[in-house]
């Protein structure tokens, strides 16, 4: 502490007449504003400057004796408002104070690092028109890193001291043009505020949109506002204004409507172009490059919910243990994102053309290991990165693809093929054709080479592995099952209904996954006045099915996450799975087992082994009536209920 | 299965995480070089999002003209006044572009009015032809009416011509003059009757 005084001594008696004051207006919260205090005075900058430090008649004695304190030593200059005058209001008087010099405005709850000043003013002194400079920050809008528009935490191991050490080396002297400065840490120079004025106190007197004013107004006197690449400042958020801060925001976007109305078009047309997405992307590079973890390589196209689900548990799993990376084809791309949570980074390389320079970005990131996850879709060339790259690979076998183009084992209609000879694959073949122009047997025997390199071949139901491995014998198969979800198992409110059955299914049901069954139960069940009726947690794929919203309506789209507090939402009575083709997991069948409700289901694929040790569980075949699934139901339904009526006599109906 | 014993199994090829790694590999490395990627690969592949000039801020514009000033007068400082001068010139570029829109619209709507017009006009013209047609093979059919009438009438006098011949050459005949007196007794006879009948 000392010794950071003696070097605002030297800033201020040394190097002569200060160029730049720091402002910063505080009001609340002594921990905050200590620590933005003391991380100004700890870093010595080639600029001299002055900490004018302005206290808007804080209602914290700690606060203010520990300002005057700092202030006796000499640390800082002091001003003090005799009553609350306001944010904006604050910061003018300190602007105003020494009209020669250029001004920092600092909130009091940032935190700076290494010589952030010397760099901010750097880009001043390039250009005469630059009038305001922001540095990056986590919570800075238009400046946020890693995450652009967003309130991040610093990333996972990446204090504030080794992330602006970072910027300063990765994107040195690198700057953007953005449309307005960002209020948290906002260097001005003085030519801009001869021209532009101060903050407009009278429309924006609390604070929150006044920098926006400001920087419209310079803009339209021909000054220029960067964001400096290569500082950033943390900014903690929020302290002084508290909950206050969304009425302030909003006022303050209203009157900035009113003042300038192509505000929103020149902020939108920024988001759009986002210029310093390039930098943010350099640095999350920058940062995977310097990490001491495993590089995981995914390979997985857009799957369905499941196994979007699933590859989202599975990275936040491994975030402690490897920096998971997923590539997929999207359109004319190859498309590369790191999956942890709470980072942005994804690049498109065109493809197939910038192969090389994926695998030479590969390369450099050290990937020490592949795992492909979906096979449907794959790209051929991918399949040759593990031998370019010299590294091992798993693979996951989250469908039938191997063994069969179509993925599932079914035919055009959905309906389970019943795995024909060869003859019978190439039939469905000449109609639906396989990727790459293969044959059945080619195509098997393409797979059978991938399966028989891959170091693990990962199964998660024993369903799957037997009928892929009766076709591919020579792999090394491992029976892994989908971990659990993070979250606890809820179990649904048990009320049973005695006068009716609320049916349910889950997922994003297609012919394959049984919609026509259901379609078919529905109408099979108001045809005859059953007491069933039929609710899908999922989106609506068939748009008009002649089925009334009576007996079978859907709910739309949900993620699998939020699937046990969804069912615990919906109270139902039975769930219904019926599946057409076999499925090789489903993570919606264990969220509905643990609800410990009855569960109808197809003798197909995972249930039967999933559903083996389920008491309240009814398997039937995949090809019965829709007449005989209406009978199960209501036969399940009806035994379950008359023993919830002996445990609790309540009627829930 | 648990999550914890998913990872176990999962993991298990993996090289094990070194306590400390993660501090050692962030300071030490600080110099470790940074790949470095086309800045376009860094932006998801869609329509260019390309600067027009009526999307650009007056700072924009000035940034643009320096550029220009830049390339075309390196040696040149741009005064004040150039930059007023300049953005004068910008402002009248851009009424020459609303001024060019406008007139663009114009004479699309123009080409609009024309382009109905033409097709009321082809639509009238494919009327006619049908007309036309009609009217010509009602003609061809007259023509040939016309023809046969003529083919007739040529037959006919052909026909009468031969009647005549025969007529004259019966009158000339002895058997017709010598039976003359016996024909205009036969008159006689049938004007004495007539009265009577």
């Amino acid at each position: 502490m000392q010794n950071n005084h003696a070097y605002s001594d030297i800033c201020l008696s040394e190097q002569g007449v200060p160029e730049i004051d720091i402002i910063l207006p505080v009001y609340r919260g002594l921990a905050e504003t200590q620590r933005c205090v003391e991380s100004v005075l700890a870093f010595p900058q080639q600029t001299a400057h002055e900490i004018v430090v302005i206290n808007d008649c804080s209602p914290e004695p700690e606060l203010v004796t520990y300002l005057r304190k700092r202030a006796d030593a000499g640390a800082i200059t002091l001003l003090e408002n005799p009553v609350n005058a306001g944010f904006v209001t604050t910061v003018n008087r300190g602007m105003v104070l020494h009209p020669e010099r250029d001004v920092v405005l600092l909130n009091s709850d940032t935190e700076v690092h290494g010589n952030w000043l010397d760099r901010l003013r750097r880009y001043t002194e390039r250009e005469p028109q630059v009038g305001t400079v922001t540095p990056f920050s986590n919570n800075a809008t238009i400046c946020s890193y890693p995450c652009f528009i967003q309130d991040n935490p610093l990333p996972a191991d990446w204090p504030l001291a080794a992330l602006d050490a970072l910027c300063a080396i990765v994107n040195a002297c690198q700057s953007v043009e953005i449309p307005t400065a960002v209020g948290f840490c906002m260097y001005i120079t003085r030519r801009c505020l001869d021209q532009v004025g101060y903050f407009d106190a009278v429309a924006f007197g609390r604070g929150y949109g006044e920098e926006n004013d400001f920087s419209m107004r310079a803009l339209e006197l021909g000054f220029r506002h960067l964001l400096a690449a290569d500082t950033f400042v943390q900014h903690w958020g929020g302290v002084s204004f508290g909950l206050e801060k969304i009425a302030l925001g909003q006022a303050g976007q209203t009157m900035l409507g009113k003042r300038h109305g192509h505000y929103d078009t020149l902020v939108g047309d920024h988001l759009l172009r986002d210029p310093a997405r390039r930098w943010r992307r350099q640095l999350d590079l920058a940062r995977l490059i310097r990490s001491p973890r495993g590089r995981l390589l995914w390979i997985a196209d857009q799957g369905d919910w499941e196994l979007e689900a699933h590859l989202r548990q599975l990275a936040a799993l491994l975030e402690a243990q490897c920096e998971v990376l997923r590539l997929r084809i999207d359109g004319p791309s190859a498309m590369l994102a790191w999956l942890r949570r709470g980072e942005e980074f994804s690049a498109w390389f065109p493809w197939p053309s910038a192969y090389a320079e994926l695998l030479g970005l590969l390369r450099q990131l050290q990937i020490a290991r592949i795992h492909y996850h979906r096979l449907g879709g794959l790209d051929e060339l991918l399949l040759r990165l593990p031998k370019d790259l010299a590294v091992p690979y798993d693979c996951s076998l989250h469908d039938y693809y191997p063994i069969c183009p179509q993925a599932n084992l079914a035919r055009a209609d959905g309906r389970y093929c019943g795995e024909p000879e060869p003859v019978g694959c190439t039939a469905c073949l000449a109609e639906r054709p396989a990727p790459w122009g293969l044959d059945i047997l080619a195509w098997r025997s393409r797979f059978q080479q991938l399966l028989a390199q891959a170091e693990r071949v990962i199964a998660p139901s024993q369903e799957v592995l037997t009928r892929i491995q009766a076709y591919i014998p020579q792999a090394n198969y491992h029976y892994l099952p989908h971990p659990n979800p993070l979250d606890n198992p809820s179990k649904a409110p048990l009320c049973m209904r005695l006068s009716e059955c609320k049916v349910l299914a889950l997922g994003e049901l297609t012919p394959a996954m049984g919609l026509r069954v259901l379609e078919a139960c529905a109408i099979a069940a108001q045809a005859q006045h059953l007491p069933l009726f039929f609710r899908v947690l999922g989106p609506a794929l068939a748009a008009d099915n002649g089925v009334a919203a009576s007996a079978l309506s859907f709910t739309g789209p949900c993620a699998l996450e939020e699937l046990a507090g969804l069912i615990a939402r919906e109270r139902p009575d039975v769930f219904m799975f019926p599946a057409q083709a076999p499925l090789a997991a489903s993570q919606a069948l264990d969220v509905a087992r643990r609800t410990g409700l009855p569960i109808v289901a197809t003798r197909l694929g995972v249930f039967v082994e999933r559903l083996a040790d389920y008491t309240a569980a009814r398997l039937i075949d995949w090809d019965t009536s829709p007449a005989a699934w209406n009978a199960a139901l209501l036969e399940l339904w009806r035994k379950e209920a008359s023993r919830y009526k002996q445990e609790d006599p309540c009627d829930g109906s | 299965m648990e999550a914890e014993a998913y990872l176990r199994h999962y993991l298990a090829p993996f090289p094990p995480a070194v306590p400390g790694e993660v501090e050692r590999a962030r300071d030490a490395e600080t110099t470790a070089v940074t790949p470095e990627l086309a800045a376009s690969y860094y932006y998801p592949p869609g329509p260019e999002t390309a600067n027009y000039l009526d999307v650009l801020s007056r700072a924009e514009l000035l940034e643009l003209l320096w550029q220009l000033l830049a390339v075309e007068y390196p040696q040149q400082r741009l005064t004040r006044r150039q930059v007023g001068l300049y953005g004068a010139l910008m402002q009248n570029l851009k009424q020459e572009q609303a001024w060019r829109c406008a007139e663009m619209e114009r004479l699309s709507v123009a080409q609009t009015h024309r382009q109905e017009q033409i097709a009321l006009l082809e639509a009238e013209q494919r009327r006619l032809e049908i007309q036309v047609r009609a009217t010509q093979a009602e003609a061809a059919q007259c023509q040939a009416a016309c023809d046969e009438s003529a083919r007739r009438i040529i037959d006919l006098e052909a026909q009468h011509s031969e009647l005549q011949a025969s007529l004259t050459e019966l009158r000339a005949s002895t058997s017709w003059k010598l039976t003359a007196p016996l024909r205009r007794l036969g008159r006689s006879l049938q004007a004495w009757r007539a009265p009577e009948a």
